[in-house]
């Protein structure tokens, strides 16, 4: 029966106007919501993992950025022991070089100038693992300092004798399976010296090269950390937000449902929404010297905090931006909106936090920096550049 | 008999699934069963629906009519009778150009009676539709305001009405000699009839929206009959029948609610509960002639004050009234019909299957008990042409009807109306609660 009534239906606006009180309403009106507030939230990324977990990069280097402002990043690494490989030449005979490889993956800064780096020995064992970039270690005695050019794929820092015969026991120490290499053995310190690029490294691409005369075997990266100090910028207008990997790494916007206008559109059905966050690219070049990299997101995570505080949502993990900024459509703000509109909103905050340029995924991390609208001063201002949702519905 | 009883068994398991989806019947019709209740449905029997009406008068062996309880005394076999009906409608008219062309099918009732006392106190059950709310249009449009900076946005809203009101009656009728029956039904009103709006876009990340305004009603009302029979009027072996019958007065009482959404997955924004409609007085007559067993000619007519009912669910409060526009919107509801069965064989069951198939022809006029503008007032035209199949089950038959009607006007921003359809029912007879005698 259902078959037999469906198939030859040509419904049209006949009888649509029939009557006193003829069919109407269902036209879609698209209003444009300003958020209720918009922060920039400091926060203390996960900068530290051993191997096989995320972050893999670390950071060296000091910028000074004239719109960021200066940036001082120090990288923290310790090695695996390869116990296996440590046999024959190159546990009986003297060590003849050791050398730190650093392959560099990213550049932020002055790209046409070498960086000079310091290089400490750890006083002691760290538990790099979970640490923060805010986190603070013991400082132990400076090997040496080299240059590093931003632009090299590879470079090769050799350790001086006196490091090498002092730390040829422990490089060789097997004892316990490995065990006493790891209490006696505290890895390095990348600090840095002058110049102005903060350079990023894969601590699984570097590497203590360990060689005697006829034979060579690589110490890799097993755990790695950076820490994190900025100076900001007085540069930066107050009507925009900046938002770096590492630092100021959260956008943070809420939306009142019961305040103006949001409440009058109270069980209203939603056709239609989307997040728009527009990002100030004339400033962005205007404040960038030539051969100065300044990297910006691929990709943003948008997370929601649930109402009673307990949930962090992901809503979007891998969020592109356009030339203009970040918009987030498809079902999920139009049911973010919808919830809001005719229930309770589920969520009282959003956030949203850049992902590492490499791996596209949070928890990894960059230096990236992308300069976002802040709300207008004038809170009744119809700012159509600003942040906003286009929320597109059907009164009734 | 054998065939019978299995056949009615399988038809009562059915029924178990027909109930729960009675209010669910598929398709669309016409923009006037906005209005009022919806469509109001006549149930009475098969027999009298192809003579054109509800059929008071129409004393029948073979068909339980539910329009007349006093009719229910004249039973001989327990019955079963179960049915379904197609309609497509054509409308035009109104500030759109074109015509729309819908077509619904819906089940028809069933209906279940049986002897007490054999031709002289019966009983009978039914449950049958009221009325139905089936209506669909379809506008395209371009919104005042757009998303997009440099382009427009294109919609399409979609009316619909869904639902209608149904009827659990029962009651018993009771001859007290050859010449006089009454009758008398307790029937229970309730339903849910529902206007749908869903506003739709062919854009991508855009989703329809469905808002519905739901009214959920139910009254308890009566219906009385009466019946009169009179033999060798002008000739041997005739009967004059007379019947009417009067439904009382109902208040159908009403809760509105405003939902979003799709089906299980609705929101409710507003509900407003206890108001009421008023249902007038339906008052029907008939009288049938049999000048022999072979031919039956029928004159029916009805009569409801619609124009008298109050509503106190027309307040703004949830923004929607019931019933759309207002009580002004409804008129009195009379309706006429007349209709003629031949049947070649008569009684005689040893005849051919031709000449024992009934042949039915029956007109109908009926002025509407709805007038959307509140100043015209609408008619409605149909003509019927059924047969009624013998089965080798002696009690059983298939009925076949189709009609075809015009309803409406096409001035007055109103629209015109063209409909035709088929309906079919099958009436399964056979002899229950009989006592066990001694061979």
């Amino acid at each position: 029966m259902l078959f037999l009534t469906a198939c030859d239906d040509n419904p049209t606006g006949v009888g649509v106007d029939v009557g006193d009180d003829p069919l109407q309403g269902g036209e879609p009106v698209t209003v444009s919501l300003t958020p209720t507030s918009l922060n920039v939230e400091r926060r203390a990324p996960v900068t530290g993992a051993v191997a096989g977990n995320l972050p893999e990069r670390f950071f060296a280097g000091r910028v000074d950025d004239p719109l960021v402002g200066t940036t001082e990043a120090q990288g923290f690494l310790n090695l695996f022991q390869p116990i296996e490989e440590l046999s024959g030449s190159l546990y009986n005979d003297p060590l003849t070089d050791v050398s730190l490889r650093l392959a560099p993956i990213s550049v932020y800064g002055d790209t046409t100038s070498t960086v000079t780096m310091a290089l400490y020995d750890m006083p002691a064992p760290w538990d790099g693992a979970g640490a923060r970039s805010d986190t603070t270690l013991a400082e132990g005695e400076q090997i040496l300092t080299f240059e590093l050019d931003p632009t090299d794929e590879e470079t090769l820092v050799p350790l001086p004798r006196t490091w090498i015969n002092e730390n040829e026991p422990v490089l060789r120490d097997t004892t316990g399976g490995g065990e006493a290499f790891l209490d006696a053995f505290a890895g390095f310190r990348i600090a840095p010296a002058s110049g102005n690029a903060a350079i990023g490294f894969n601590r699984n691409d570097t590497s203590l090269r360990v060689a005697t005369s006829t034979d060579t075997t690589n110490f890799n990266g097993r755990v790695s950390l950076t820490t994190l100090e900025r100076t900001p910028s007085d540069a930066l207008p107050d009507d925009r937000a900046l938002v770096q990997g590492g630092f100021a790494n959260a956008l943070t916007f809420t939306y009142d449902f019961d305040a103006p206008p949001l409440d009058t559109l109270r069980g209203t059905p939603v056709n239609r929404a989307e997040f728009v966050l527009p990002v100030d690219t004339t400033l962005w070049a205007d404040s960038t010297p030539d051969g100065f990299a300044r990297p910006t997101p691929d990709s943003y995570s948008f997370t929601g905090t649930s109402t009673d505080g307990d949930q962090t949502v992901t809503l979007s993990s891998n969020l592109t931006p356009f030339n203009e900024g970040l918009r987030f459509t498809g079902d999920t703000p139009v049911r973010i909106f919808e919830e809001g509109f005719l229930r309770e909103s589920a969520f009282s905050e959003f956030v949203i936090t850049p992902n590492a340029t490499e791996s596209g995924t949070s928890n990894e991390i960059s230096l990236d920096v992308a300069l976002f609208h802040r709300l207008p001063i004038d809170p009744t201002a119809s700012d159509t550049e600003g942040p906003r949702a286009t929320v597109t519905v059907t009164p009734y | 008999m054998h065939f019978a009883r299995t056949l009615l068994i399988g038809l009562l398991l059915t029924l178990g699934g027909v109930l729960p989806v009675w209010g669910q019947d598929a398709g669309d019709g016409s923009i006037y069963s906005r209005f009022g209740i919806g469509e109001l449905q006549t149930p009475s029997s098969a027999q009298a629906q192809a003579l054109g009406g509800h059929g008071v008068a129409l004393r029948s062996l073979n068909y339980t009519n539910l329009s007349n309880p006093a009719l229910w005394s004249d039973q001989v076999l327990t019955r079963v009778a179960l049915g379904a009906r197609f309609r497509t409608v054509e409308s035009e008219g109104g500030q759109t150009e074109g015509t729309s062309r819908l077509t619904a099918g819906n089940f028809d009732g069933v209906q279940f009676s049986f002897p007490l006392l054999r031709q002289k106190l019966g009983v009978a059950f039914g449950f049958v539709p009221v009325s139905q709310s089936n209506f669909r249009s379809r506008v395209q449009r371009t919104a005042s305001s757009s998303p997009f900076d440099d382009e427009t946005l294109d919609y399409q809203v979609e009316f619909l009405g869904r639902g209608g009101l149904q009827k659990i009656t029962g009651g018993f009728g009771y001859r007290f000699n050859d010449l006089i029956s009454v009758g008398a039904s307790l029937d229970y009103l309730f339903g849910t009839i529902e206007t749908q709006r869903r506003t739709s876009f062919t854009r991508p990340n855009f989703q329809e929206t469905v808002v519905t305004n739901g009214v959920r009603l139910d009254a308890l009302s009566a219906t009385l009959g009466t019946h009169l029979t009179i033999g060798d009027l002008l000739r041997s072996d005739d009967n004059l029948m007379v019947g009417a019958a009067v439904t009382l007065p109902a208040s159908l009482s009403g809760t509105r609610t405003r939902t979003i959404g799709e089906s299980l997955d609705r929101d409710t924004v507003s509900t407003a509960s206890g108001g009421a409609l008023d249902m007038p007085l339906t008052t029907r007559l008939g009288i049938a002639y049999v000048p022999s067993s072979a031919l039956t000619l029928t004159v029916n007519g009805s009569y409801a004050p619609w124009s008298q009912a109050e509503s106190s669910m027309t307040d703004d409060d949830v923004s929607f009234a019931f019933p759309v526009g207002g009580t002004e919107t409804l008129a009195d509801q009379w309706t006429l019909s007349s209709g003629v069965e031949w049947r070649p064989a008569g009684d005689d069951s040893f005849e051919s299957f031709l000449a024992r198939t009934a042949y039915r022809l029956g007109v109908s006029y009926e002025q509407l008990y709805v007038s959307p503008n509140t100043t015209t007032t609408l008619n409605a035209v149909e003509a019927r042409l059924g047969i009624s199949l013998p089965t080798s089950v002696s009690g059983t038959r298939i009925d076949l009807t189709t009609h075809v009607g015009r309803q409406g006007t096409t001035s007055q921003n109103l629209v015109q109306d063209l409909y035709y359809g088929v309906s079919a029912r099958v009436t399964i007879g056979e002899r229950w609660f009989q006592e066990r005698r001694l061979r």
